[in-house]
């Protein structure tokens, strides 16, 4: 049987230069799961509509890095946003623990792929989308 | 505005069980701006219900997304006539008024709300909206130093306050301002005190017809 590697979409802050994968080092499990990064003007922009349609088109997490914000609000703003989908998540039976901000400032790519480790390893746990888990039993 | 709040998704999936083309008809008007039924919130309807069926049955559903203008007047629906008749079912996230209009206007597909239309409200800053007018006919504003008693009022008291009030809240909920404290604050301010001294008689409901009908004499078409 085909190991598990689980896609991890990760909408990003254009301005946090931290939010790339190449500003530090990959790692190995990185690498072999696929990531994909999707660079936002502002953080502020993101909203539960993405974030549905990610995990709708066969995301197994979903990733939202930024930090101090040049427009001020930006993090607060998708904080909030985030904590909201979490809630649509779990009404619809998808563990919200598959949906993750994380604060990245600029020059810090280590806590970016940090973050990105992290949810793979927790992904891997909990097993692929459940989307495509009913896709396959039908 | 009008002000809705979105169903749970258990329940709209429910009530267009068994159909396989189905639209999601957002109104860009009062739910837009209460961000519970325009074009963003029908495209987050639209994903969940799609996410929902697939998790329920595997099925996979067509999900299609319109956002018009408006939902309560016929010129901005005529436009997605055609579109609107090639689906099994409508769900519409316009307020009450929009779902009852369409129903009407589609008549032989079934039109269903995506949202529970709330109250009469004003936006009180970021994402909070709180209810202003009971919608009553006669309105006593004027008097009131633009503070609807009605409203406002647990009791809807035309003559306050009563005695429950208490350091300026309400007896029925201590969370709540007291309308009429309210009212006196605002007549003071106004240099318009003595109005607290007027006796409103009691309000004719009676007079009130439901459901009711406006006729502009100037605009009406024979």
């Amino acid at each position: 049987m085909k190991k598990f590697e689980p896609t991890v979409i990760a909408f990003s802050c254009m301005f946090c230069a931290g939010c790339e994968p190449v500003a530090a080092k990959p790692e190995k499990s990185m690498k072999a799961a696929q990531l994909k990064v999707i660079r936002l003007h502002c953080l502020g922009k993101i909203n539960s509509m993405h974030v549905l349609k990610a995990f709708e088109n066969g995301a197994d997490a979903v990733l939202v890095a930024g930090g101090a914000c040049r427009f001020m609000e930006g993090l607060a703003v998708a904080q909030k946003q985030i904590e909201y989908t979490r809630k649509l998540l779990e009404e619809l039976g998808i563990e919200p623990q598959r949906l993750e901000l994380v604060p990245v400032n600029q020059a810090e790519g280590k806590t970016f792929n940090e973050a990105v480790e992290g949810i793979i390893k927790r992904v891997r746990a909990l097993g692929p989308n459940p989307l495509m888990k009913a896709k396959k039993a039908a | 505005m009008i002000v809705a709040q979105r169903k749970g998704i258990e329940e709209v999936k429910k009530m267009v069980e068994g159909k396989s083309r189905i639209l999601i008809a957002g109104c860009g008007t009062c739910v837009a701006v209460c961000m519970a039924g325009g074009e963003r919130e029908v495209s987050i309807l639209a994903s969940m219900l799609r996410m929902a069926v697939k998790l329920d049955s595997g099925r996979d559903i067509e999900v299609a997304e319109i956002t018009m203008e408006r939902q309560c007047d016929r010129e901005f629906i005529e436009p997605f006539d055609k579109q609107m008749r090639e689906y099994d079912a409508v769900i519409s996230t316009a307020c009450g008024i929009g779902v009852q209009f369409l129903a009407d206007f589609l008549g032989d597909i079934p039109v269903v709300p995506g949202v529970n239309t709330k109250f009469l409200g004003s936006n009180e800053g970021g994402g909070t909206w709180f209810e202003r007018c009971r919608a009553c006919g006669e309105c006593v504003l004027g008097e009131t130093g633009g503070i609807c008693p009605i409203t406002i009022c647990a009791k809807n008291l035309l003559n306050g306050p009563c005695g429950g009030t208490n350091k300026g809240k309400c007896e029925v909920d201590k969370d709540k301002d007291c309308a009429w404290t309210l009212i006196y604050q605002r007549l003071e301010k106004l240099g318009a005190l003595d109005n607290i001294r007027k006796i409103f008689p009691p309000k004719n409901y009676h007079a009130q017809t439901h459901p009711s009908r406006m006729i502009h004499e100037a605009y009406k078409k024979d």
